[in-house]
């Protein structure tokens, strides 16, 4: 399971970000249009379905100016971000 | 007249008591030799002769010889048929009564000035075996009452040689009975060594990802079939082999073969070098007459692949997982030990999980019924074909139960080799599998399966075996959404690996590490795009990924050194 907590300026993910649960996630982050934060805090897992959602979105805000800042991103989610060059299109810490 | 007749009645008593005595002797000697030193004791003592001797014939060279002459040198004499009187008597089979020896010129007075022996009557009779033939000759000399042996000497003599000719034949036979079960125990001793050169009918644990069972019957004690099999690492080395002819030829020719094999088998990753080594060797070492079919392997238990080469021998069959059965493609090179540079090709296939490997020889298919048919090709494809799926024990029980009732009483012809080996993970120990259908939603239970495998540690692993399970699943149902059937996912250790196996039962081929676009990661935002991620992860995080199709069977094999 996902769970989305959408805030100001901000989305809160927990559980895991998987294909059986990107759709869900794709139609909240296509959303924004604003600068915004997502939090990793509480996030297990993700995988390719989840990293394409966060694609999408950053492409999406990019054309506006904008684009989204990974927070408390770490151990295997980060390798997986490297292993993808998100590292290089998105800001990261 | 009355004491005459009381002499000659006493005589004719103590001659039959003697005769009963030796009857008794003979009756109860083995040993040809303590038998005729006892007849020639008695035998003097019923006809009241200085001495007995006993000729044995010796039908290979023709000749009579004696040991037994109490009081004369140990050296034996021979006689050759027609020389001297016993020599004589051999010849015409008749008895010879001689009053005295230096009148008759049969007689040979070397022996008596030899020995300084004086010779003066001689009574001799042939012994003949019930069916007429020669065995030798009894010769008393000098009778000790009177200057010479009368009437009742010879029918003495005569009964005396019945008896010894019925103890001799006895004696014989006894020799040639204690031979022929001395050579049953060689033969089963024989049996059990060659019986102990094969490996026995299994060697599949359950921890190991292949289920193996043979069995040979040979039709003699021992027997020209051979079967081998032996696990190094992740390759299972099999062979099974038939030894032209029968009998105990064949089965040095068999322990040659199964020895040269196996002692090859560390040097060779490849079935035909294999299998020229062992030929060159064969042809060396047997005679020109002498062949072996032979088909080999080495299956690879990561991916599947086998890799054979067939000598000669019968194709094997091919059980696959979905039921059905095929004789197994092969290019049949020479059977072993007629070619010494014969180049037999090497050939290779992928087992797809679930598959089997069914090996035979010949006597097999040619067990004969009383009304002389076959077994035939046919009728083991029949029987597989109900049994496809079973364990391979139950492959190998089917098929000798169906001989078995086939050939009923007949007698067993020819060895009957049989060994089955199929491919899979089997269950328990550090293994997880399940089916799951071929939609997204699977995931949450994909995952529970996960959770299962991983609960007792690995979990640095875990993270990119679930990422990878993931990918290719979806990756199968996404490029496969109509294909029939459920996917299965097997998890397991193997030398410290986590090994991942992914298998769609009904697709086309594709494999998604070639086929997948690549992806450039390093490219800016503007030209990223979605697709293509999951493989590119996959062989990121993943240290093998290997891809087999076969009859419909897409495999993906997925291994990461447990962290």
């Amino acid at each position: 399971m996902l769970e989305i907590r959408v805030e100001d300026q901000a989305v809160v993910l927990a559980g895991r970000f998987d294909a059986a649960e990107a759709e869900k996630a794709r139609k909240v982050f296509l959303g924004l249009t604003e600068n915004t934060v997502v939090d990793f805090a509480r996030l297990d897992y993700i995988s390719s379905a989840g990293l394409g959602v966060l694609l999408a979105a950053q492409k999406n805000l990019s054309d506006r100016g904008k684009g989204l800042r990974l927070i408390n991103v770490s151990g295997h989610i980060r390798d997986v971000l490297h292993f993808s060059g998100f590292d290089q299109i998105f800001e990261i810490t | 007249m009355a004491t005459t007749t009381t002499t000659a009645n006493d005589r004719t008593s103590r001659a039959l008591f003697a005769l009963l005595d030796l009857s008794k002797a003979l009756s109860s000697q083995i040993d040809l030799d303590a038998l005729l030193n006892v007849t020639v004791e008695k035998a003097s003592a019923v006809v009241e002769a200085e001495r007995t001797s006993i000729y044995v014939f010796d039908a290979v060279r023709g000749f009579l010889r004696t040991s037994h002459a109490p009081g004369i040198a140990p050296t034996e004499i021979e006689l050759a048929l027609g020389s001297g009187v016993a020599g004589d008597v051999a010849r015409t089979m008749r008895i010879a009564n001689v009053p005295d020896a230096y009148d008759d010129p049969r007689f040979d007075p070397q022996f008596d000035r030899r020995t300084g022996y004086k010779t003066r009557s001689i009574l001799a009779a042939p012994i003949t075996s019930s069916t007429g033939q020669l065995l030798g000759v009894v010769q008393s000399l000098n009778k000790t009452t009177a200057p010479a042996f009368d009437l009742a000497d010879e029918a003495l003599i005569v009964a005396i040689a019945s008896h010894i000719a019925t103890a001799m034949e006895r004696a014989r036979l006894t020799v040639s009975h204690l031979e022929s079960e001395r050579l049953s125990e060689a033969l089963k001793l024989a049996s059990d060594i060659q019986m102990r050169m094969l490996p026995g009918a299994t060697i599949a644990h359950d921890d190991e990802p292949f289920d193996l069972y043979a069995s040979i019957r040979p039709a003699k004690m021992v027997g020209g079939d051979l079967y081998d099999f032996e696990l190094a690492k992740n390759r299972l080395y099999f062979c099974i082999g038939d030894v032209s002819g029968k009998g105990i030829g064949s089965a040095l020719i068999m322990a040659l073969t199964k020895t040269l094999f196996r002692a090859n088998v560390p040097y060779y990753e490849d079935a035909a070098r294999l299998t020229e080594a062992v030929n060159l060797r064969l042809c060396e070492e047997t005679g020109p007459t002498m062949f072996v079919t032979a088909f080999c392997g080495f299956l690879d238990l990561d991916d599947g692949t086998l890799r054979f080469c067939n000598a000669g021998h019968d194709r094997p069959f091919i059980l696959h997982a979905d039921g059905t059965v095929d004789l197994l493609e092969s290019k049949p090179g020479l059977a072993l030990g007629v070619l010494p540079k014969f180049k037999y090709p090497l050939q290779q296939m992928t087992l797809a999980r679930g598959d089997a490997l069914f090996l035979y020889t010949d006597g097999v298919t040619e067990a004969t019924n009383a009304a002389e048919e076959l077994f035939s090709v046919e009728r083991v494809r029949d029987v597989l074909r109900q049994c496809a799926r079973e364990d391979a024990s139950n492959v190998v029980d089917a098929v000798t139960r169906a001989v078995d009732q086939f050939v009923k009483n007949a007698p067993q012809a020819d060895d009957i080799t049989m060994m089955c080996i199929r491919y899979q993970i089997a269950e328990g120990g550090a293994r997880s599998a399940g089916v799951f259908p071929r939609r997204i939603d699977a995931l949450p239970d994909i995952m529970k399966l996960v959770d299962e495998f991983f609960a007792t540690g690995g979990q640095k692993t875990r993270y990119a075996v679930e990422l990878a399970l993931e990918e290719i699943f979806t990756n199968m149902v996404k490029y496969n959404a109509t294909g029939k059937g459920d996917i299965r996912v097997d998890l397991a250790i193997r030398d410290q690996d986590v090994v991942v196996t992914i298998t769609d039962f009904d697709t086309p081929r594709f494999d998604p590490v070639s086929e997948a676009p690549a992806v450039d990661v390093n490219r800016p935002l503007g030209e990223r795009r979605e697709g293509g991620l999951g493989i590119h992860l996959v062989k990121q995080m993943m240290d093998r990924i290997e891809y087999s199709h076969q009859n419909r069977t897409g495999t993906i094999t997925l291994r990461k050194r447990l962290n």
